[in-house]
């Protein structure tokens, strides 16, 4: 245990006490409030450590960003002082300072983002930070996290980049020594501060007990990262109430001995005339916080008629392109032409600088002609997709490139828990302009875990939307179009096979590509003659499907329309709606396991929205099978045109 | 208790709109076995047992005479004795509707709800089937088909044809050429078959019935004061007139005439037993053969296009007592003179029984008229709907001073594929075919046992009693008949009687 200073704190430091104080009244009456059913879930107090806050808080300037955890109130009032909205969003209220959305854990105002999911705002910050460096802006971003976090991988992918790109990043760790319940003694290995060292980070060490001392280190720590530099702040410090609510198996010995070097339990000891006075003050503006907020209306459901896509007759125009292009050309000449027209588009990856310019070449050179806004990543796609996170919530456009589909998973978290969430729970004070790129689909024999089409579990998040790319609508006009409107994070599933095909609008003879009127369109090869069945893919399938519809009819005498979309969410289904109304067949086409997928929530908002229409129906994709490695094997599993035709026959029968 | 199980009046023909009840072979209540027959009813083209789908108690919805649409329920088959129907029996038809019917009378057949979502959906009443009242949940069930205004423009211009490979083998059987596809975008087996047969299509006559109405340009107006007295048509006679006048309104109907010598046909029957004595199966014979030649007699005019059928399709015309009928000999240009008989043979006997099949008389591509055993002398045969001419065939006369007997073979024409000089010139042909029988004339082989079907009428009783066995018409004996392989089948005169006919004088000479 840190030795207490003996030394009486200053007059100088009342105002730091008060603010110590007033964090804790208020986590007080919070605990009231929730004993009193007037809260939801629950509340993780920082009683015993308002000094990390308060210390930090007292270097920051205008314009300084902090990110914090699901202990964040003490961070939030010494951030900000704004104890009112606290409240009423703790209490629901559409007053609260997100409107009662984001609740205790998710709250954001004046620079400050807290997210209840452990190490995940490390990289977020990182982002912010590089936000920062690129707009050349004197700001820092502080990190707040626990001893728990120190088990989270994101941490230390973290500190690498912040290190390498020598991001003004502060990461303060606040070393209570418990996870939840569990001891630090049982989960932590080697030493706390050697950790950052290890990525060559400066460390620095405090104590809230000696909170006069704290306040200068950090005021150093400020400084120094404040140069441009990384920073690691331990500070010791313990919590004196449960980690939520009544999951505290400490002994009564332990914590009472905390409580009495508690620094604001001292100070209302030493001085109980001045301590009265400050929470004199302190109640009443809690007292009227508290009236004020359980007079307001609680929170409201948002419209969601953003995510259901109205009936519309769709609106066909016929695809013309002059020029068939490649389409690794095209989708590389759209983001060379948007990062010249708008600085604020950054691209990070792994191994897409150039000359090498990315596994499929998409990026070559945009390196070259933009240093700094095309960076190389380490293989650490947590925290590239965190760090877009950052980059979006600081005002960019970051392109995210995920080399491989599969490589998604590293990526879940950040999407989900992260991405779609924030423009919600931070009551659209932000938007996350985020873009996920990423080539999905398999055929090129790279077996199990670098060839599936896993878009199917990132489909159906409120907030996001999810694009597929196909050979037959320029891909490059999609990305100006997204970039020119994009408000919401964007997966893109571009597919490893098209990568290299031509794009262009020839179809097969007999038939005309067309496109509709959505900002992301659907396409429809629309036959010279009333179809037979409808055929719905997305994506990679595109060309087989297109070379099925060609035998279907050459071979079998049977007539197929292909409906094809490019937005995959939100799903649009009346074009493919449309379609089986007049030809009463479907066939459904992923490349993907179709297991609870895409096709199967098209079928079923189509029995909904038209019951009766769909008389026929067959799906076609791959076995519930991992894909092989083996090329002939792969070659039989995976759907292909002969899938498609046999499907077709089946159907017509 | 499980639901009733409704019995439908079927279609039996694409050309029926309803169905006339006839009678009831199980009276109302009576218990039933499934597959045991309960009513009868008249189509246009046959009368029609329908049996019981499921075993109970029969429950009438309908009454003998009453004429209900296609698919309206006739009876229903109860669980219990005292079940009732909560069904309402079907209104009688009302008018047919007009084959071309404007939106706004067409939408009077809706339900307002119905009227507004297939105005939505772009459907008219003739999208839909019967002629009953549309409702909103047959305007659903309509639009789920795809049978809705777009998919319904079939006649749309595509800026190019392409053929599935089944089609183009198709076309080479047929040796037709791409030009005919010009502008119809992905060509079929199914797209080539209708434009090989376009009035057989069931696409383009299903759902527009003709209309006699629409198709006797003027009516007539009785005689002024004169008394009448009103009768409905039987529904077969409705349908000839449909037929006849569908094929009188389409054509520009013309007919030539040649005279041709008994003796070759007598030649003929005498040197082919074959023939069983029917020389009108020599004339179906020749004319199958000759027509391969004469293809403007063969097919079709529609639109500004002669449509030449790939198959030659002879129906004969017979009435012998129960309506005029006209069975079809198909690919009879394929087929042997015994081959021919034979069929014919077959087609009379069931018509003797009141049993040809709908899709015996249907497919012809041409007809043939024989009353030359009804004492004319020349006939003018109307061309039936969808085809371009009719042969017909009068009785044996003799010009003055000259034993040699002649018979008058008569062609009507559409004048729109064919014209007065190819007729006489395919008239001619016949006749010179004929005529060829005249110089194979040998001594007629000695007839086998007669070689009667086990299903000939077997109904003594009827009429073996009214005296001796012979032909009401050629008063031949039965011995005689039998050395012709001829026999006897029993007709249904106007005034009701009974009549025995040999199968020479029912075939025509």
């Amino acid at each position: 245990m840190t030795d207490i200073a003996e030394t009486v704190p200053p007059v100088s430091l009342f105002p730091q006490i008060e603010k110590a104080l007033l964090i804790r009244s208020v986590e007080e009456r919070l605990l009231s409030l929730f004993a009193e059913g007037k809260l939801f879930g629950t509340v993780h107090t920082c009683i015993g450590q308002e000094f990390t806050g308060v210390a930090i808080a007292e270097s920051l300037q205008q314009g300084d960003l902090m990110c914090s955890n699901h202990r964040g109130h003490g961070h939030f009032i010494a951030k900000t002082n704004r104890v009112e909205e606290l409240i009423a969003e703790i209490m629901g209220r559409q007053n609260g300072v997100c409107g009662g959305r984001g609740g205790s854990q998710h709250i954001c105002a004046d620079g400050f983002y807290s997210n209840g999911i452990q190490g995940g705002m490390t990289a977020v910050g990182a982002g912010l930070a590089l936000s920062l460096k690129l707009k050349e802006q004197p700001n820092i971003v502080v990190v707040f996290i626990g001893d728990g976090t120190l088990g989270e991988g994101l941490l230390y992918e973290t500190f690498n980049i912040a290190s390498k790109w020598n991001l003004p990043l502060m990461v303060v760790i606040e070393n209570n020594l418990y996870a939840q319940s569990t001891s630090q003694t049982q989960t932590l290995a080697g030493d706390i501060l050697a950790r950052a060292e290890a990525f060559g980070i400066k460390t620095k060490h405090a104590d809230t007990w000696n909170y006069a001392a704290l306040i200068d280190t950090a005021k150093e720590a400020v400084e120094y990262v404040r140069q441009g530099n990384p920073l690691f702040f331990r500070i010791d410090t313990y919590r004196l109430m449960a980690h939520s609510k009544g999951d505290d198996d400490r002994s009564s010995d332990e914590v009472e001995g905390y409580r009495l070097k508690d620094p604001l339990t001292r100070f209302q000891a030493e001085y109980p005339d001045k301590a009265a006075e400050m929470l004199d003050r302190i109640k009443l503006r809690i007292d009227a916080a508290v009236q004020e907020a359980d007079n307001a209306p609680y929170t409201a459901a948002i419209s969601v008629s953003e995510e259901e896509i109205a009936k519309t007759q769709s609106v066909w125009h016929d695809i013309q392109i002059a020029q068939p292009e490649r389409m690794s050309t095209l989708l590389h000449g759209s983001l060379q032409r948007n990062m010249q027209s708008n600085p604020n588009i950054v691209i990070i990856g792994e191994d897409i600088e150039g000359p090498y310019g990315g596994a499929f070449k998409v990026t070559k050179n945009l390196s070259l002609e933009h240093p700094g806004r095309v960076r190389n990543t380490p293989i650490s796609e947590g925290m590239l997709s965190g760090a877009g996170n950052g980059l979006a919530l600081g005002g960019l456009i970051p392109v995210v490139e995920i080399m491989f589909g599969d490589f998604l998973t590293l990526c879940t978290d950040q999407f989900i828990n992260h991405a779609s969430k924030f423009r919600y729970m931070y009551n659209d004070k932000v938007t996350l302009p985020v873009i996920l790129r990423t080539p999905m689909g398999g055929k090129r024999g790279y077996g199990a875990t670098h060839s599936q089409c896993l878009e199917k579990h990132f489909l159906g998040l409120p907030g996001t939307q999810v694009l597929a790319l196909n050979n037959r609508l320029d891909p490059g006009i999609i990305y100006d179009t997204l970039f020119a409107s994009i408000d919401r994070p964007t997966l893109v599933i571009e597919n490893k096979m098209l990568y290299a095909m031509r794009v262009q609008s020839e179809a097969p003879e007999g038939f005309t590509w067309q496109y509709d009127e959505a900002q992301f369109p659907t396409l429809r090869l629309k036959p010279y003659g009333a179809a037979d069945l409808t055929l719905l893919c997305y994506g990679g399938m595109l060309p087989d499907a297109e070379k099925a519809v060609d035998t279907l009819f050459e071979e079998y005498d049977i007539i197929a329309e292909i409906i094809c979309p490019i937005q995959l969410y939100p799903l649009n289904p009346w074009p493919v709606i449309e379609s089986v109304q007049h030809s009463g067949r479907l066939i459904v086409v992923e490349e993907g396991h179709n297991f609870a997928a895409f096709g199967s929530e098209v079928i079923s908002q189509m029995m909904l929205h038209s019951p009766g229409a769909l008389k026929k129906l067959e799906r076609v994709g791959p076995p519930l099978h991992p894909i092989p490695s083996c090329g002939p094997l792969e070659k039989a599993l995976l759907p292909g045109v002969s899938h498609i035709v046999e499907a077709g026959k089946r159907v017509m029968q | 208790m499980s639901q009733p199980v409704p019995v439908t009046a079927p279609l039996n023909n694409v050309n029926d709109e309803s169905v006339v009840i006839l009678e009831w072979l199980k009276p109302d209540g009576a218990a039933v076995s499934a597959g045991e027959p309960v009513v009868s009813f008249e189509t246009s083209k046959a009368n029609v047992e329908i049996e019981a789908p499921a075993s109970g108690y029969l429950k009438h919805s309908t009454r003998v005479g009453q004429e209900v649409p296609v698919g309206a329920v006739l009876c229903y088959i109860v669980e219990n004795a005292d079940q009732p129907i909560a069904k309402a029996a079907p209104e009688p038809v009302q008018q047919p509707p007009a084959a071309q019917v404007n939106t706004e009378q067409s939408l009077q057949r809706f339900t307002p709800v119905a009227r507004k979502l297939a105005q939505e959906q772009g459907l008219e009443a003739h999208n839909f089937e019967g002629t009953g009242r549309i409702r909103k949940e047959d305007v659903l069930a309509q639009a789920a088909n795809g049978t809705s205004a777009s998919a319904l423009q079939t006649e749309q211009t595509w800026p190019l044809v392409r053929f599935s490979t089944a089609a183009k083998t198709l076309m080479n059987q047929h040796n037709l050429s791409p030009d005919r596809f010009t502008g119809k975008g992905l060509i079929r087996v199914q797209d080539v078959e209708r434009f090989l047969s376009p009035p057989a299509a069931p696409v383009t006559v299903q759902n527009q019935p003709i209309s006699i109405e629409h198709l006797s340009a003027l009516q007539h107006s009785p005689a002024a004061g004169v008394p009448v007295e009103k009768e409905a048509l039987p529904r077969r006679k409705k349908m000839e007139i449909k037929n006849l006048a569908a094929g009188l309104s389409a054509s520009v109907t013309s007919a030539v005439s040649v005279a041709c010598p008994t003796r070759s046909l007598k030649n003929a029957l005498r040197s082919h037993p074959e023939l069983r004595g029917s020389a009108t199966a020599l004339i179906v014979y020749e004319c199958a053969r000759l027509l391969k030649q004469f293809r403007v007699f063969n097919g079709c005019y529609i639109a500004g296009e002669a449509l030449y059928y790939q198959q030659v399709n002879v129906g004969f015309a017979i009435d012998a007592g129960f309506g005029l009928k006209v069975p079809v000999i198909p690919v009879a240009d394929s087929l042997t003179i015994a081959e021919i008989a034979e069929e014919m043979n077959k087609h009379i006997l069931a018509y003797m029984e009141d049993k040809l099949p709908p899709e015996s008389q249907s497919g012809g591509t041409f007809t043939i008229s024989d009353l030359s055993s009804e004492g004319v002398f020349s006939l003018f045969p109307l061309i039936s709907s969808g085809q371009s001419a009719i042969l017909g065939v009068g009785g044996e006369f003799f010009a003055s001073e000259n034993s040699e007997g002649f018979f008058t073979l008569t062609l009507s024409f559409d004048h729109q594929l064919g014209d007065g000089r190819q007729a006489a010139k395919f008239l001619n042909a016949l006749r010179d075919r004929l005529t060829a029988y005249e110089a194979a004339c040998t001594p007629p082989p000695l007839p086998g046992p007669p070689n009667i079907p086990a299903h000939a009428p077997a109904a003594a009783p009827l009429w073996s009693t009214e005296g001796d066995l012979e032909c009401s018409r050629c008063l031949r004996a039965m011995p005689d008949l039998q050395q012709l392989s001829a026999y006897l089948v029993p007709t249904v005169q106007s005034e009701g009687k009974i009549r025995l006919l040999c199968s020479l004088c029912l075939g025509g000479f």
